[in-house]
Parts: structure tokens; C-alpha cells; sequence
């Protein structure tokens, strides 16, 4: 191909940027080489979401065998888990450091993290971000976000155990709840650092793909991923300071006796200071004002993974790629009206309910746009049925079981019922957890040869896919019977009402799916770490891709490319182009009679 | 340090961009600023609409701050023309005068804090007094960042790096300056309208 | 002082009733498990570890004016430097206890009795179970057994796991001998992804015929809006399922469709206008379906004007238990104060307010059937979220804002019974936002019956500000020795 000559070409003064040598430290941990941050994310979530894993089983061996005694509790517990018994505070614990790690620091940090931070440079054509060592404090903050939350499981008191939605009062009285001592503290902490982090990243990516393409990269010859991440960024940059300024104000109600979100509190039980006048309504406005672009800003950037996946994979182009483009923005702008449908029933007048119905209800048609395009983009390709591609055809099928279980939910009259339900739990570790994370599993087995050099194992990919896939339906598919059913979330055990004793099997069935499901990860987990050292060695564009990554060198260089940057002429989607002999064309390739753009733009200036 | 990369490979061709990266990197900090504020007002009027709201006046200190941070806005615009002009003299001078005005309007801040605490408004007590102290001590900390970045402009002055051709760095500083001074003013004209 | 004798004499009288009527010492058990159950459970149990430790034994371990003490006011015990007071706060991780204050000796005592009782209980059905192998009393050892399977389940496939991963690549290397790759991955998860198509959809479809029967949506609804909540509920399954069932087919059947093959080159096909318009109409139009039935749906539930006739009950919540307060003739509930809520009284309801003079606070929820209700919200501490899942009802209980639901109960309890075949059905008013450790214990009974039944119930209740000028004395002494 010709594309992987032309990097050759202009070799001459290419190497040398001037850079000093590098040490160890400021090669492998200060690093300010956006491809080294993106494996430092990954590494890091990785390693948190195993941490959150473990969580979800032992909470779920609590809820499956409630009248159960097991001794290895105490073991990793200490004092929470006493003869065997994991104490009701811990459990809160468990699910809110579990929902807080999901939700930020695997899910937002190791998904957008990584791949913007890989991606970002390499598809659009550039050497580097924007600022490189503002990239760096990025995951530094990030890092020490991740450490102080860690940290925070060894306090008095234990964690922060108010749910991952840290609704005050309960967030702000150390005496409602031990976890709202020192552990509330540092949870707080460890989510203003996380803020400056998501942040410094997200500022980084905007400027760079805005500024830095490369020539003849247009808007509308970005890869989808692309668009995904920008836009993925805009949301976070508008919504991160948001809660932000809620973190703040509960700080100052926590540790200063004010009562922004504290109405009615005696004074004994709110360290002395009577407090009244403050709304409990007014964090949750705030927090959801955050809260669900959130929930897009994990998902769209696996949507933006799965549209290139999917596209490569199928050997065909994307269907409607600016029907895609739309759907995102479309996507981004409402997601910034419907905070409220999380709010339904905390007493909310009835007509803002009726508005966030219909924004939220909206929503719909736009993400139905996107599995649609999808689908008709597997119709008449030629799949490559590679690990990435199951998990991206996965993350489909989720979006749209988890998609249509939001109807229900958004539809403020059904939410009456439902809400805070395990319908709810459902819905959401469907859509955003499953979902979000088989994006990522996507991306990982997709962009691996990128970012390591080699190739992960194929067979043990597929055997990963088909546990987790499953055992992910297994687990949550059967929730929404028991949300029906009026079963509340964020129970301890099912056992103080009779009727909820019917369930008892369906909870086992449940926590077996998520044992299997948990032991699946070790598969992914030996591969991953096994092929980083190991694994068959890649070449320069094992997928045959369209995408300017794949022009770069396996070698990483500081600086991405050894010659020029490419030039672009095309979109990146011309997969199985009538006309071509090969089923893909790299968009650093011309058309026939197209001139390189800077020749056009050097022409232009003459006239 | 922050463009080393992208600026040695100068022969680089990119898609045009009307816009300096660096400048627009500050843009969008700004913009999460202007967040962080909107999240606080908008919640300052979403409390004061459901009653139990404690009226009293403000400061009267806070309208002469505004009238100090609005002039220090005219003298950091005078050292960004300095700058462009080549003018050391006065680029110096401006930024003094905006150093000067910058310190004296946190000062004024302080007393008007402390004005708040004679008339019997304390941080702890009805949110519309817990709120008027969160919205100015946020601006104020924003401040300590704006005269951080003052100062390393004033050092930049007189280690001569700001020419005419290189002037970017006052240009950002007093990008940052203004949006402080225009937050202040707004912030000042909000909470003296929404008591 | 007046006022305090008042609010002393809610809980008093409660005491005083179930205290006179003790008739002989065995009952003195009985009355324990009453208060037990009403005050206790949502924090102890006899033999486990909930919130506070297992009371079991609780008598031999410490003297009867010890337990007394710390039920009254455990957190002054501590304070006091009481050595044992200090080591049970510091073993149950240093989670307060509430105060009973309001507690009677003598009702301290029959909660001991109850718990001794219980205690001697517990023993013997474990000795019996010991002593013979034949389970008797069976509940234990079959939940041991079904344990033991379900760890070897999840054993058994762990292996399995192993085994997988080990036969890949012991079935990768004999192809990396032979040169080509033995096994044809390609095909293989086509014809995965349809079978995991063929058998979801089975799943799916056994999943809803043995499941949808335990759901409330399966069961009559037990209020009058319920009937439209639940047509408006099968509307969206039947849509949303019609999306379900098309999308999820295409999805998979196009995977297996069309699998990578060599003598095939894909359709290069970027954009169809047409197709888009469709499917953008398409889910426009059955989302304007959805919201249009949905508003009218939300509105119809949420309307307030049906207020007037409504009788008002207020539904209090704290950590963890529930309260109501009956407005009794007047309907109308006095007037209340957080400042006032003590351990004397508990909802701070003003006793000076003439509306207050007639209210009743009562632990079950009692509803007259067709009679509409105006349940009041209110929260002591942390917000809770009253659930009633049979009636369709949920609305947040928050600290500090006063939160309502209008509703029309229309099935009562017996009736209900009867539909599910089930002689022990009860409504149940759940908590249902995270508030603390016993959270998920945080439940009351809710019983729906003729006006006939329910005013017979109600007269059994005492009335919140009472005349019994004896009692509020005592309490006030009891007070005035703090």
C-alpha cells in the first residue's frame, strides 16, 4: 500500500525535535506524550474498575445469601464484615464507592481519558495536544483523585455510603450515617481533584481539535470518534463546574454550618448549629444539572468508538455520517434540559415535570437515528467479526434494551412506580454500564496494537466477549421483574418485606451471572497484561483501516509521525469504494486529480 | 513549555484557525468559570424564589470595588496597548496601576466582608446571607488568580520578553483581567437586584 | 411545663393502656413482642446483626437496670463513662442508638421478658435440628444445602472458565503446527450471535411468562389511578417491546448474515436521505404517542384539585420507621416545629394548636377504601421516599419541605388477598431513598379496609393530646429528674 510509504518519504529531519533525552521518570510517569497518558488512564481505570468489580461481588453475595455467614469477609474487611457478616453501613459503602468508581473513574476518566487522549492527536493529524503538560497534570489530578478515593476506604467511619448521588441531608450529617465523616470528606476531595482533572483534559481536547488539524482534515471529514469526544469534552467543560460549585456549597454546609441544602435540622444533630432555610431540592437541581449530561458524556464517546469499529469491521461506511454528526449534537444539546426527570417525585411542580417529560422523551429520537444507522450499516457488509466488533455490536444491543427501559422511566407518570426501583438499576447498568464498558472493551481490543505495538489474543477475546455479554444480560435483564415488582434499590437484604422472599432465587441466579461475569474479566485481564509483554507483534494497520492512526509508525514517537504530518483528502469512511481493488482507502490518500490542499491553498494565495 | 512540542515542528500545516490555541485553551477555562458562577446564581435565584429569604443591604463598600475593578480594567487595557506599542515605560506603569487597583479591590472585598459582619450578616445563617459571601469569596479566589498572573507578567516586563511581535502573554492576562472585572460587575448588579 | 406534660403523655398513654391491661406475668412477654416489633426491629433482631448486635442473651449479659438505662438514653449513659455503656458503642462502630425515653420501666422489662423468651427459643429448635438427622424443622439446613449447591455452581463454572481458556490455546497452538489456523472463529460467533439471538428471545418470552406474575403491574391495582398508570405502563411495553423485538432481530440477524466471506465485497452504501427521514419520522411519531398519553397520564395523577374532600393523613418519616399522624374529626393536622421534636415528641407537633387536640399517632397506615387520602410528607432528618408500590405511589419525604400525594385506595386488604390467592398479603409503605444503615428494614404495614373496620381501628388509637392529667404528671416528674 501506499499509504505506508509515504511516512518513509522526508525521513531526513524528521526524528530530531529537539527533545532532550528521556529518562525513565519522564518517559513512563512524567510523561507528557499524549499516547504514554492515554496507557497511564487506561491502566489506572482498569485498575480502579477491578477494584469496583470486587465490590459489586461481595455486595452481590450479600444480597443473594443474606442469612449467610462468610468468614473471608472479615478477612478483607476487617471490623465491616465481622464473622463473616458484612455490615449494613459497609453495603452502603460498597454500592457508593462502587457507583462513584464506575461512573467517574472508569467510565469517564478510563473511557473518554484514554481513547481522547490516544485518539484525539493521531486521528486528527496532530504531534501532540494542544498543551502536553497540561495533559499531564490532567492524569496527575486524576491519579490523586484515584488515590485519596482509595484512601478513603481505610478511614473511621468508613467511606462516603449516601449513594453515589451524595443527596444531602444524609451527605451532610456525619451523625446520620458514619460514612459522612472523614470518608464524605475525601470523597468530596477526591471529586474536586477529579473536576480539575476532567477539565484540564477536557479544555486540552476542544483547543486540539478545533485548532490543530491537520491540513484538508474539514469538520466533516472527522472520524466519528472524533465527534464524539469534542463534543464529549464541550459537555464537560459546561457541566463538571456545575457540580463543582453543588461539591462546594456542601463543604461549606459540612464543615462551616451554613445550610445551603440543610432545612430543619436540630441543631444536635447538625453539629450544634440549628439549620433552616436551606433546600435539599436545590443540591439535587444541581447535581443532576451535572448528572445527566454525565450519563453522555460516558456514552458518547463509546458511541463514537463503536460508529469506528463498526464501520471498519463491516468493510462498508458508515450509514449517514452526518445523520451521526447531528444525532450527537443533538444528543449534547438536550442532554442539558432533562435533569429533572431524575427528580420527578421530589414533590416538583407537575407542568416542569410535563417540560423535562418531553425534552427527556426527545432524546429518544435522535439515539434511535443512531441504532438505526448502525444496523444499516451491518446490512450488506462483509463482517469482520474481530473481538472489538462483537463488543461494539454488544454496546448495540444494550443501548437499545437499556434505550427503550428509559421510555418508561422519562415518562414522569411511570416513573411514580419505577423510580429508585431496580427497574432503575437496570436500565442504567444497561445502558451506561454495559453499554459504556463494551465500548471500551471495543476500543481496548481495537486500538491495542496502537498503543502497545502488539496484538491482544483473539481466541481469549472472544471467549471474554461471550461470558461478559452474557453474563451481563443474565444479571440485569432480570431486574426489571424485580423493579416491577416494587423492589427498592440500595437494600441492604430483601428480607424485611414478605413479598420481596419471592426473589430469592432470582437474586441467586443473579450473583452466579456476576460471579461468572466477574471471572470473565480475569480472561481479559491475563490478556491484557499478558500481550502488552507477549502478545503477537501488530503491524502498521492490522484492521486495514481508513483512519490517520494507522499512518503512524508502530513505534511510538514523540511527535507521531517520522516525516510530515499527512495530508488529508477524503472522508474517513471510504471502505469498499466502488472502483478501488482494495476494500479500504486512507484518507491521506487522493483522489484521482485532487491536488495536495497546501499547493491549493498556496495557489489561492497567488490569485 | 506548553506549545514546546507543536512549535518545533513548525513546517506543520494545519487547517486554518482564526484563533491562538493557548488563547483558546484560556477561553475555555473562562467558560467553566462562567459555569461555576451561573450554577450560583441560578441556584441563588431558585432558593430566593421559595421564600424564607432574608432581605438586607449590601456593602457599601462593594460599589466602590466596582468602580475599582472597572478602572483596572482600563489600565490593563492601556498595558496591553503599551505592549503592542513597544512601550515599556508605560506597560510597566499600567501594569502597576493594575496590580494596585487589583489589590485594593480585594481589600475592599475584605472590608466589606467585614461591614457584613457589623450589620449582623454572617456566614452561617440564612442562605441569602451564607450566599453572599460563597459568590464573592469565589470571585475573590479567583482574583488571587488573576494577580498571580499579573505578577508573572510583571516579571516577564522586566526580564524584557514582551516586545511588540511577542505580547501574547499580556494579551491573555488581560483577556483573564477583564472577564473578572465584567463577573464582579455582573455579580455586584445581581445580587444588588435579586435581594 | 403544661405544654411538655401534653407531648410526654402521646407515647405515655400508649404505655399506660398496654401496661394496665397486662393480666397475668406471661403476657408481660406478649406485650414485649408488641413494643418489640413496633420499635425495635428496625435496628436488632434476636439472633442476627443488623444495625445494632443480636439481642439474644441480652439479659444474661448485662442487669435489668443497666438495659434499662441504656434503652432510655443511651448516649448520656456513654457520656457518663460507663465502662460497659462505652464498649457497646465502640464495638456496633460507634452508631448511636436512638433514645427511648418515653419507655416505662415496666415496658423495658416486658421487651426483656420478650428477648428472654426468644433467646430459650432460638436453642432448642438448633439442639432439636442437632440431635436428629432427619430435618424437622428444616428451614436452616435447606438453605445450608442450596448454599453448598450454589457454591459449587459457581465453582464448577470458574473451572469451566479455566478449561475454556486452557483449550483455546491448546487448540491455537495445534494450528500454529499445522500453519493455519484450526479453527474458523469467523463462523463460529455467527452462528453464536444467532443463538444468542434464538435463545435471548426465548429467554426473554419464559423470563416475562414466569416473572410479569410476580411484578404489582400483574396484580390489580389497588387505587383508582392505578388503572390509568397501568394502561399507560402496557402501552409503552408494547411499543417499546415491538422496537425491542425488530431492532434486536435485525441486529443479530444481520451479524449472522453477513459474516466476513472471501468471495464477497461489501455494499458500498453511505447515505439514503429517504431511509432516514423514515426511521427519524418513526420514533417521532411513537414518541408523540408515548408523551401526549404520558401528560395526560401525569397530569390526571398529579391533579390537586380533587383536594378538598381528600381526608389528610401525614406520613412522617425518620431513621427508620415510618409514623402517621391522623387529623381526626377536624381533618385538619396541627401545626408542628422541628424544635420541638424530642424523644418525647417525636413528630414536634404543637400541642397549644386547637387543630393538634384530636390528632392520632398511629405506627400502621389504615385507609378507608374508596375514601380519597391526602398523605402529608414529612421527614425528621434525611430524606426518605414513601413507596406504596400497590397503590402506584411514590413521593419523597424531605426535611424542611412539606411534600403531598392525592390518591384513592380501592381494593382493600381482604379483598386483595383473595385476587392473589395469598392469605397473608399485606400493602406495605416502603422507604425508598438511601437513609442510612436499617434503610431496607424501614417498612409498616398498610391496611385498606371498610369504614366500619377502620373506625373501629382508629378508636382503639390514642388520641395525641389526651385528658389523662395522671399520666402527664408521672412524665413530667420522670423529666424534671433528668
Amino acid at each position: 500500500m501506499s499509504n505506508q510509504n509515504l511516512n518513509q518519504d522526508n525521513h531526513g529531519h524528521s526524528d530530531d525535535h529537539g527533545h532532550h533525552k528521556e529518562t525513565f521518570i519522564s518517559k513512563y510517569v512524567f510523561s507528557m506524550d499524549h499516547k504514554m497518558i492515554a496507557k497511564q488512564f487506561l491502566i489506572t481505570g482498569i485498575i480502579m474498575g477491578t477494584l469496583g468489580m470486587a465490590m459489586s461481588m461481595i455486595f452481590r453475595l450479600q444480597l443473594a445469601f443474606p442469612d449467610m455467614k462468610f468468614p473471608f469477609f472479615e478477612g478483607i474487611m476487617g471490623h465491616w464484615g465481622k464473622d463473616g457478616k458484612l455490615d449494613p453501613n459497609f453495603y452502603l459503602a460498597l454500592i457508593t464507592i462502587h457507583g462513584t468508581i464506575m461512573v467517574f473513574y472508569v467510565l469517564t476518566a478510563g473511557l473518554s481519558g484514554t481513547f481522547s487522549n490516544l485518539l484525539i492527536p493521531l486521528q486528527v493529524g496532530a504531534r501532540d495536544m494542544a498543551s502536553p503538560f497540561l495533559n499531564m497534570l490532567s492524569y496527575w489530578f486524576f491519579f490523586l483523585s484515584s488515590c485519596v478515593l482509595v484512601s478513603s476506604l481505610f478511614v473511621d467511619g468508613g467511606p462516603a455510603s449516601a449513594g453515589w448521588t451524595i443527596y444531602p441531608p444524609l451527605s451532610a450529617l456525619p451523625k446520620a450515617i458514619p460514612g459522612s465523616g472523614t470518608g464524605m470528606t475525601l470523597w468530596l476531595v477526591a471529586i474536586i481533584l477529579f473536576i480539575a482533572s476532567a477539565l484540564l483534559g477536557g479544555v486540552n481536547y476542544i483547543t486540539t481539535v478545533l485548532n490543530m488539524r491537520t491540513l484538508g482534515m474539514k469538520m466533516t471529514r472527522l472520524p466519528l470518534t472524533i465527534w464524539a469526544f469534542l463534543v464529549t469534552a464541550v459537555l464537560g467543560l459546561l457541566s463538571f463546574p456545575v457540580l463543582l460549585g453543588a461539591g462546594l456549597l456542601l463543604i461549606f454546609d459540612r464543615s462551616f454550618g451554613t445550610s445551603f441544602y440543610l432545612a430543619d435540622i436540630p441543631a444536635d444533630m447538625a453539629g450544634g448549629i440549628e439549620r433552616v432555610g436551606g433546600s435539599p431540592i436545590l443540591f439535587q437541581h444541581l447535581f443532576w444539572f451535572l448528572g445527566h449530561p454525565e450519563v453522555y458524556i460516558i456514552l458518547l464517546p463509546a458511541l463514537g468508538i463503536t460508529s469506528e469499529v463498526i464501520a471498519t469491521n463491516s468493510r462498508k461506511p458508515i450509514f449517514g455520517y452526518r445523520a451521526m454528526i447531528g444525532s450527537i449534537l443533538a444528543i449534547a444539546v438536550l442532554s442539558f434540559i432533562v435533569w429533572g426527570h431524575h427528580m420527578f417525585i421530589t414533590g416538583m411542580n407537575p407542568f416542569l415535570g410535563s417540560v423535562f417529560v418531553l425534552g427527556t422523551l426527545i432524546i429518544a429520537v435522535p439515539s434511535a437515528v443512531k441504532t438505526f444507522n448502525y444496523i444499516a450499516t451491518l446490512w450488506k457488509g462483509n463482517l469482520q467479526l474481530t473481538p472489538a466488533m462483537l463488543f461494539a455490536i454488544g454496546l448495540v444491543s444494550f443501548f437499545i434494551s437499556g434505550g427503550l427501559t428509559g421510555l418508561f422511566l422519562g415518562n414522569a407518570a411511570l416513573d411514580i412506580n419505577l423510580h429508585d426501583t431496580y427497574f432503575v438499576v437496570a436500565h442504567f447498568h444497561i445502558v451506561m454500564g454495559s453499554a459504556a464498558i463494551f465500548g471500551m472493551m471495543s476500543g481496548i481490543y481495537h486500538w491495542f496494537p496502537k498503543m502497545f505495538g502488539r496484538m491482544m489474543n483473539k481466541s481469549l477475546g472472544y471467549a471474554h466477549f461471550w461470558l461478559t455479554f452474557i453474563s451481563a444480560y443474565c444479571v440485569f435483564f432480570p431486574m426489571h421483574f424485580m423493579g416491577l415488582a416494587g423492589v427498592p434499590r440500595r437494600y441492604y437484604a430483601n428480607t424485611a418485606y414478605d413479598q420481596f422472599s419471592t426473589f430469592v432465587d432470582m437474586n441467586v441466579f443473579i450473583t452466579i451471572a456476576a460471579l461468572i461475569g466477574g471471572a470473565a474479566q480475569l480472561l481479559f485481564l491475563f490478556n491484557f497484561f499478558y500481550s502488552i509483554r507477549k502478545g503477537k507483534k501488530a503491524t502498521q494497520n492490522p484492521w486495514n483501516s481508513n483512519t490517520l492512526e494507522w499512518t503512524a509508525p508502530v513505534k511510538h514517537l514523540h511527535g507521531n509521525w517520522p516525516g510530515d504530518i499527512p495530508h488529508v483528502y477524503r472522508w474517513p469512511y471510504d471502505y469498499s469504494k466502488p472502483g478501488s481493488e482494495v476494500d479500504f482507502i486512507p484518507q491521506n490518500i487522493p483522489e484521482e486529480g485532487q491536488t495536495d490542499p497546501l499547493q491549493e491553498m498556496a495557489s489561492q494565495h497567488n490569485h | 513549555m506548553i506549545t514546546a512540542t507543536v512549535k518545533n515542528n513548525m513546517n506543520d500545516s494545519h487547517e486554518p484557525h482564526a484563533i491562538n490555541p493557548t488563547k483558546f485553551v484560556l477561553w475555555l477555562i473562562i467558560v467553566a468559570s462562567i459555569m461555576l458562577f451561573a450554577a450560583y446564581t441560578s441556584a441563588y435565584l431558585v432558593r430566593r424564589g421559595e421564600g424564607n429569604w432574608v432581605m438586607f443591604d449590601l456593602p457599601a463598600v462593594f460599589a466602590f470595588t466596582t468602580g475599582i475593578i472597572a478602572l483596572s480594567s482600563i489600565t490593563m487595557q492601556w498595558a496591553l496597548i503599551s505592549a503592542k506599542k513597544d512601550n515599556q515605560g508605560n506597560l510597566k506603569i499600567a501594569l502597576y496601576l493594575t496590580l494596585g487597583l487589583g489589590i485594593a479591590f480585594m481589600a475592599g472585598q475584605w472590608i466589606g466582608w467585614q461591614q457584613l459582619v457589623s450589620q449582623g450578616i454572617h456566614l452561617v445563617g440564612n442562605p441569602s446571607e451564607s450566599f453572599v459571601y460563597v459568590i464573592s469569596g469565589l470571585h475573590l479566589f479567583h482574583m488571587l488568580g488573576g494577580i498571580a498572573f499579573l505578577i508573572a507578567v510583571l516579571i516577564k516586563t522586566f526580564q524584557l520578553k514582551i516586545t511588540a511581535k511577542n505580547f501574547l502573554i499580556v494579551n491573555l492576562c488581560s483577556t483573564f483581567w477583564h472577564f473578572l472585572g465584567a463577573m464582579w460587575i455582573y455579580l455586584y448588579f445581581f445580587l444588588l437586584l435579586n435581594r | 411545663m403544661k405544654i411538655l406534660n401534653r407531648i410526654q403523655k402521646t407515647s405515655f398513654i400508649f404505655a399506660t393502656l398496654i401496661v394496665l391491661s397486662l393480666g397475668s406475668f406471661a403476657q408481660t412477654a406478649d406485650e414485649g413482642a408488641k413494643l418489640f416489633s413496633a420499635n425495635c426491629t428496625s435496628c436488632h433482631s434476636i439472633n442476627e446483626k443488623i444495625v445494632g448486635p443480636p439481642l439474644k442473651n441480652v439479659h444474661k449479659k448485662y442487669d435489668e437496670a443497666w438495659i434499662i438505662k441504656w434503652v432510655k438514653n443511651s448516649q448520656e449513659f456513654i457520656k457518663s463513662g460507663d465502662a460497659k455503656a462505652v464498649k457497646v458503642y465502640e464495638e456496633n462502630n460507634k452508631i448511636p442508638m436512638t433514645s427511648f425515653a418515653t419507655f416505662t420501666d415496666l415496658q423495658v422489662k416486658s421487651i426483656i421478658a420478650y428477648v428472654k423468651a426468644e433467646s430459650e427459643k432460638a436453642p432448642v429448635a438448633s439442639a432439636a435440628s442437632a440431635s436428629s438427622n432427619v430435618a424437622t424443622d428444616s428451614e436452616t439446613e435447606t438453605t445450608d444445602l442450596s448454599d453448598c449447591i450454589n457454591w459449587l455452581m459457581v465453582v464448577s463454572f470458574l473451572l469451566l472458565i479455566i478449561v475454556i481458556g486452557l483449550m483455546i490455546s491448546i487448540l491455537e497452538k495445534l494450528g500454529d503446527i499445522k500453519g493455519k489456523p484450526s479453527i474458523n472463529w469467523i463462523r463460529i460467533n455467527g452462528f453464536l450471535l444467532l443463538a444468542f439471538l434464538i435463545l435471548g428471545m426465548a429467554a426473554v418470552v419464559w423470563e416475562f411468562y414466569y416473572h410479569t406474575k410476580l411484578t404489582v403491574n400483574a396484580q390489580t391495582p389497588a387505587s383508582a389511578h392505578g388503572v390509568i398508570y397501568d394502561s399507560m405502563f402496557n402501552i409503552t411495553l408494547v411499543l417499546t417491546g415491538i422496537m425491542f423485538v425488530v431492532t434486536q432481530v435485525l441486529l443479530f440477524w444481520y451479524g449472522y448474515r453477513y459474516k466476513h466471506s472471501d468471495t464477497r465485497k461489501a455494499l458500498y452504501y453511505p447515505d439514503n436521505h429517504k431511509l432516514e427521514f423514515i426511521w427519524t419520522i418513526i420514533p417521532a411519531v411513537v414518541l408523540t404517542v408515548l408523551v401526549v398519553r404520558g401528560l395526560q397520564t401525569w397530569s390526571a395523577i398529579t391533579d390537586r384539585n380533587q383536594n378538598d374532600k381528600a381526608q389528610v393523613i401525614e406520613v412522617f418519616g425518620y431513621q427508620f420507621d415510618w409514623k402517621m399522624r391522623y387529623a381526626g374529626a377536624d381533618n385538619k393536622l396541627g401545626a408542628h416545629d422541628f424544635r420541638k421534636m424530642g424523644v418525647w415528641n417525636e413528630l414536634g407537633v404543637d400541642p397549644n394548636d386547637s387543630a393538634s387536640k384530636d390528632d392520632i399517632v398511629t405506627s400502621e397506615l389504615h385507609l378507608k377504601v374508596g375514601q380519597p387520602v391526602v398523605l402529608k410528607f414529612r421527614a425528621k432528618d434525611v430524606i426518605h421516599s414513601a413507596y406504596l408500590p400497590h397503590f402506584r405511589v411514590q413521593m419523597n419525604v424531605v426535611p424542611g419541605l412539606p411534600t403531598q400525594f392525592i390518591f384513592t385506595p380501592t381494593v382493600t386488604t381482604n379483598q386483595m388477598r383473595e385476587i392473589m390467592k395469598n392469605p397473608t398479603f399485606d400493602y406495605v409503605l416502603l422507604c425508598n431513598k438511601i437513609c442510612g444503615s436499617a434503610h431496607y428494614r424501614m417498612n409498616r404495614k398498610v391496611i385498606v379496609e371498610s369504614a366500619e373496620d377502620y373506625y373501629k381501628w382508629l378508636s382503639t388509637q390514642p388520641k395525641l393530646v389526651a385528658e389523662n392529667t395522671a399520666t402527664a404528671e408521672s412524665d413530667s416528674k420522670a423529666l424534671a429528674t433528668k
